[in-house]
């Protein structure tokens, strides 16, 4: 049928079947802006456009209820063409502009339907205020930006309209010697999000692209002991369908790590045996989604269900089923002799590339311990000891796009449209499956609309790609939000025992800590992210006896992986509250308890030769940290020694710290490349390994290469994560983006500042020696000067030298450390046990922030997800292992409406040795804090530790003795039990 | 409207009535629900209103929950359609759908059962008015008829009345608990809870002993310790019964207590 509309000032028919609701209708129509981030459920507001001119989700509305009516979409925005002019397509209108300068537009994919909420508002309000503005977008969800500076986008937009000079408040800026570096500019790739251009990709996917669903086991863990899929094959439109009996048996990990990768290869394309709910039974490919939807209800699948292995107490006890029950081989390291002979065939085999010390048998996914100085002689010299353990459940990323992944053939090579972290990765651990050479395939990094590490991981990728590879067809794999809940990546759960010894003045003298995990299913970073919440908590404390020990069992629940934090938020939250515990019992102020322990600048990190990523470490030198300054600054902003009291009689306000820290990428493990060349009119093209999520990481080695080549930041255009077009680049995880990446564009740039400089010495007739770089694009010398347009072309003339290409790689031996403090001020109800964060403010030092309003954008998405995931987040299963909540209706993402009274992310400047212009990293850091300063401060409020996150009213109120009977599981009421103390 | 009942008693269970779309739509989205054709009543003139008519309001069944939220009739209500979900939701769910729907946990149905709203349904054979107390059934159930329609919903005028929920997380989200409070006219209080039963439920033994007590802090006391023993909630993975339990009472006190004050709250209801 067909629905006459006024789309965005223009008659248009949409083509609609009966039942499709307005969503895609208008995707039909090519409108791409309207995106489908929770499954039809109205639940994200990622769809939201303006009908009539109010805000209305179109995933609950059928096209044929719009008959008539006027639509808007983020395309019709932009100003007003100029007179005569048909249109003026890449101007943006104020509010636009607004939300493209104020570090609000992170991955883009929720950036349309912010902006259309908030011209909504403006239409109806010119000057809202805070309330009003919360309000409006109080049903669109964002993962990645914290909404904090949405507020001062649209307040400048709103006193722009009504004054064009307006200027709004300056953010801060740094480094006074620099041009660009430090200073607020627009996100290179926010224009075309702003406008709700191509960008993702589904937005590349063609006409006659097949689609691709997944039959997902409904069992936690079973055999596939018979399927029969002729009736699937036999329906019209069904073009393959794939299962363990007709794909490749090569094992694999999905761990997008660099080779040799320590996590364990554990799994196939399909296997025969089925390990979580969702686990890969079938696929089938067909002409259109709904027939894929019907043959995969003709499947026929006969199981033999196992007993589930839900907990890590399930998973170590005596005789629990066995997860991982395939015989095992190993590249290196292995033992002399290998006993396979009680491994079950049905369960495949796991290929190690190195030991790992597991031990599948009893479900030890991978362990390893070590340690400084001597703990028994720590304890013994101890006035106090305490020990206590901590634990947090299952907290998903939900970036608002699910995974997906497009292919295709180009002649005689594959390409994958992958919305990942790691196109090397990708294109490395497919080709192995498809057992073809690298230079059969092509993976190009589109946009990705949210990632937090769970794109790390080759989730859809192989799949996919070898549905096209042997069928030839354009595949589209898309995940729905629920198969995104139960089959995507999600954070470790973890119990975590921390042993603290300390002399009564304080010092710390002995630290253990035994970090165990839940890695799920299947073994991805089930090393490194335990061990990771060991490395990234224990170096923040000067002690020179401590222990560690990590460990991840394999179970039945939804898998785990690379989350934003990787571990360390774990970590942080065991330690810095044991270490607030600890105060306690010492009588002290747990500022001073901090003060007197932790790191500072030019300590030897020497704990870190043991954590080294299952191979031997380095221990490293402090060069800077900005935790004296983040210190003082929050005490003072807090008010920290002041005891706030509430009016409300049932309310009971505290305070809490926390301290943080992370890495900078992995120094000997990770590497990056860039390549610039100049162009004809002496402007540049930067070809970057990097893999940019949202976070600004184009926009930093874009800035970088201006900073050095004295040239604009529009005269160079990025190209970035394409492995055919771009040099290698290990991808973006592990905070390594300006670090490596930044490094790779830096020392490229460096390199072509170089070869400027030697081919001018030709136009200029001068020595190389009298030459400079002067901005905008020139070469200056003692008698004359040369702009870069007139290089370009000497060198590309007939008797030229050629086009100038410069190649750089980076790599580090050596680390730089992002530290930080973060302080909050909670309310809690002892009635309904509910927690209000009042004040959050975190301080962090990144070194020289590159992009300042994105590094704050940064530590605002950080801080609130861990919020979430601190107060109520969590994943909650059946006996039988099924996740009860997997939608955005029942798992609940911080919205506007839960952003802390008053927050601020403030950077510290700290002058740092390596980073490009001493700029560390800030991507992962603010996650960290959340938990323990939280639970510090219910503490100081109402007096009960929360040991197990999500710290929900519930629980408090447990905590607290107002709830008699201990319903709930036994773990549950242990643990409140616990927390009481 | 006789066009689209005339339309229905033709289709039978093959037609389903669709007004905003928020929660049917959802339903075949994910494959609760499958519909051969839908009777949409939103391009229906004359249903869309909220209109005080001397002492009472009459709400018409496709009213929003925005325009719900802007009419200051009933404290309650307009709080309660507030915190339905987002401006994108309340621009489009009706009072219709949320009545029909029958959810335990349906705000605006939590407030509308204090405020005795009464329930015009019309069909094939005529009207017929339900007291909204005898309305809800059970989980999506009620007693409409397959061949019914919401015509009008209409509350009396009261003295004051409140609306507080708490959810999972401080902003938009499904309650845990909710409840609405109404002050009548004549001094008589009403108690209606979400979330702690098969339906929204009024408190009767608490309303009863309020109406010989009076508002004084004991009697608000042992009115929130028999709300405690008259619900009955059920434990799923959103809370605990007995959590939910506790905090009906601390609502229903500070509600009550809001009452006794005669303050009404100004920003959206929180718990």
């Amino acid at each position: 049928m067909t629905v006459r509309v006024r789309l965005d000032g223009r008659l248009k028919d949409l083509d609609a079947a009966p039942g499709d609701n307005l969503r895609e209708a208008l995707v039909g129509a090519g409108i791409l802006s309207a995106r489908n981030g929770c499954s039809g459920e109205g639940s994200c507001g990622a769809c939201a456009v303006l009908v009539e001119g109010r805000q209305v989700n179109t995933c609950l509305l059928l096209a044929g209820q719009v008959e008539g009516q006027e639509i808007r979409t983020v395309q019709s925005l932009a100003t007003e063409a100029p007179a005569g002019a048909l249109r003026a397509p890449r101007q943006l209108s104020v509010l636009q502009a607004a939300f493209v300068e104020s570090g609000i537009v992170q991955c883009g994919y929720c950036t349309p339907s912010m902006l259309t909420a908030a011209q909504e508002l403006l239409e109806r309000n010119p000057d809202p205020d805070r309330e009003q503005i919360e309000d409006a977008l109080s049903g669109t969800y964002c993962r990645c930006t914290g909404y904090e500076q949405v507020f001062g986008a649209i307040q400048t937009a709103a006193r722009r309209l009504a004054d064009p000079s307006y200027a709004p408040p300056v953010i801060p800026e740094f480094r006074d010697d620099l041009r660009v570096v430090g200073k607020r500019a627009a996100k290179v790739d926010a224009p075309n999000f702003a406008r709700g251009g191509r960008a993702f990709v589904e937005d590349r996917v063609s006409e006659r692209t097949c689609h691709l669903k997944m039959l997902g086991s409904p069992h936690a863990h079973a055999y596939i002991k018979r399927i029969d899929t002729a009736a699937a094959e036999r329906l019209l439109g069904v073009v393959a369908v794939l299962t363990h009996l007709n794909t490749p048996k090569i094992v694999y990990g999905s761990a997008g790590q660099g080779f040799p990768e320590p996590s364990p290869y554990d799994r196939r394309m399909f296997g025969q045996k089925l390990r979580h709910v969702g686990d890969r039974v079938a696929a089938v490919v067909a002409e259109t989604a709904e027939i894929a939807s019907q043959a995969l209800a003709l499947i026929d699948v006969e199981y033999e269900v196992l007993a589930p292995v839900l907990t890590l107490d399930d998973a170590r006890a005596p005789g629990a089923p066995i997860v991982h029950n395939g015989a095992l081989a190993f590249v290196t390291g292995g033992p002399a002799e290998l006993d396979n002979s009680a491994a079950d065939p049905r369960d495949g085999e796991i290929l190690y590339q190195f030991p790992i010390h597991a031990d599948p048998r009893r479900n030890l996914a991978a362990s390893v311990s070590g340690g400084i100085g001597d703990v028994a002689r720590g304890f013994a010299e101890a006035d106090v000891i305490l020990e206590r353990e901590y634990s947090g459940g299952s907290v998903q990323s939900a970036p608002l796009e699910p995974h997906i992944v497009y292919t295709k053939m180009e002649g005689d090579r594959l390409v994958i449209h992958a919305s990942t972290q790691v196109p090397w990765h990708v294109r490395r651990i497919v080709a192995r499956i498809l057992d073809v050479p690298e230079t059969r395939i092509r993976v190009t990094k589109e946009r990705t609309g949210g990632a937090f590490g769970a794109k790390q991981d080759v989730v859809l990728e192989d799949v996919a790609a070898y549905a096209t590879w042997i069928t030839g067809r354009d595949v589209l794999f898309r995940y729905t939000r629920e198969e995104e809940f139960i089959a995507s990546r999600t954070r470790h759960p973890m119990t975590i025992r921390v042993k603290l010894g300390a002399r009564r003045d304080g010092a710390l003298v002995a630290i253990e800590m035994d970090a165990v995990a839940n890695t799920g299913p299947y073994g991805a970073h089930c090393l490194t992210v335990p061990m990771n919440a060991c490395s990234k908590s224990l170096p923040l404390f000067l002690c020179d006896n401590v222990h560690f020990t990590a460990s991840a069992y394999y179970s039945n629940i939804a898998p785990n992986g690379a989350y934003q934090g990787y571990g360390a938020p774990q970590g942080a939250f065991a330690l810095q509250l044991a270490v607030c515990e600890m105060a306690a019992e010492l009588g002290m102020d747990p500022m001073d308890l901090l003060e007197k322990n932790r790191v500072r600048e030019g300590a030897m990190l020497e704990i870190l030769k043991c954590l080294g990523e299952g191979r031997e470490g380095i221990p490293q030198l402090v060069y800077s940290c900005g935790l004296d300054q983040a210190l003082d600054q929050g005490r003072r902003l807090l008010d920290w020694n002041h005891r706030q009291e509430c009016d409300e009689a049932d309310v009971r306000i505290g305070k809490g710290v926390a301290l943080v820290q992370q890495g900078s990428g992995l120094p000997g493990l990770d590497s990056a490349n860039a390549t610039l060349t100049m162009n004809g009119d002496g402007t540049f093209m930067l070809l970057s390994g990097g893999a940019d999520l949202g976070t600004g990481l184009d926009t930093l080695t874009t800035k970088l290469a201006a900073e050095v080549l004295c040239a604009r930041i529009e005269d160079i255009a990025i190209t970035s994560g394409d492995t055919d077009v771009t040099p290698f680049d290990t991808g973006a995880y592990a905070s390594s983006g300006t670090f490596f990446s930044g490094g790779a564009a830096l020392n490229a740039a460096r390199e072509m500042k170089r070869k400027i400089l030697d081919a001018a010495t030709e136009v200029l007739g001068e020595p190389a020696e009298n030459l400079e770089l002067v901005f905008p694009s020139t070469v200056r010398g003692k008698t004359g000067s040369a702009t870069y347009d007139a290089i370009a072309r000497n060198t590309q003339s007939g008797t030229g030298r050629g086009q100038l290409v410069a190649t750089a790689h980076f790599i580090a031996d050596k680390g730089s450390f992002p530290y930080g403090a973060h302080f909050c001020q909670v309310a809690v109800n002892t009635r309904t046990g509910a927690v209000q964060v009042q004040k959050y403010y975190a301080l962090q030092d990144c070194g020289t922030p590159i992009n300042p309003e994105l590094a704050l954008g940064q530590v605002y998405g950080g801080v609130l997800k861990t919020i979430g995931h601190a107060l109520y987040e969590e994943m909650v299963y059946d006996d039988a292992g099924r996740c009860l909540n997997p939608n955005f209706t029942d798992y609940k993402i911080p919205g506007i409406g839960d952003l802390p009274d008053d927050f601020r992310a403030i950077l510290i400047e700290t002058d740092d040795p390596f980073g490009p212009f001493g700029g560390k990293s800030i991507s992962e850091i603010a996650t960290n804090g959340a938990a323990p300063a939280i639970a510090a401060a219910i503490h100081d409020a109402v007096g009960v530790w929360m040991r197990d996150w999500p710290f929900t009213p519930e629980k408090i109120l447990r905590a607290l003795g107002k709830l008699e009977s201990t319903s709930g599981s036994a773990t549950r009421s242990e643990l409140a039990a616990q927390a009481i103390q | 409207m006789t066009e689209a009942l005339e339309l229905k008693s033709r289709l039978k269970d093959k037609g389903v009535f669709l007004a905003g779309g928020t929660d049917l739509v959802v339903g075949v989205a994910k494959g609760r629900l499958s519909v051969e054709h839908w009777i949409d009543l939103s391009g229906v003139p004359g249903l869309s209103y909220v209109r005080e008519e001397g002492e009472e309001l009459a709400i018409g069944p496709l009213a929003t929950h925005a325009m719900l939220e802007r009419s200051a009739f009933a404290p309650a209500l307009a709080q309660a359609a507030r915190t339905v979900g987002g401006p994108a939701i309340r621009n489009r769910g009706t009072i219709a759908g949320n009545l029909g729907t029958a959810s335990p946990a349906g705000d605006v149905s939590v407030a509308l059962l204090a405020l005795d709203a009464r329930i015009a349904l019309v069909g094939s054979h005529g009207s017929r008015s339900v007291p909204i107390r005898d309305f809800f059934v059970g989980p999506g159930k009620t007693r409409i008829a397959h061949d019914e329609l919401i015509q009008e919903v209409r509350i009396r005028r009261s003295a004051d009345s409140a609306f507080l929920k708490l959810g999972k997380r401080q902003s938009v989200a499904i309650a845990l608990v909710s409840a609405a409070v109404v002050r009548q006219r004549d001094g008589r209080v009403a108690i209606a809870l979400g979330s702690v039963g098969p339906t929204p439920l009024r408190a009767a033994r608490a309303e009863a002993h309020l109406a010989l007590a009076g508002l004084a802090p004991e009697a608000i006391g042992e009115a929130a310790s028999l709300v405690r023993a008259e619900v009955t909630p059920i434990d799923d993975h959103r809370a605990s019964a007995e959590y939910r339990r506790a905090v009906s009472g601390v609502l229903v006190r500070r509600l009550l207590e809001q009452l006794a004050a005669s303050s009404k709250p100004e920003s959206p209801a929180r718990a």
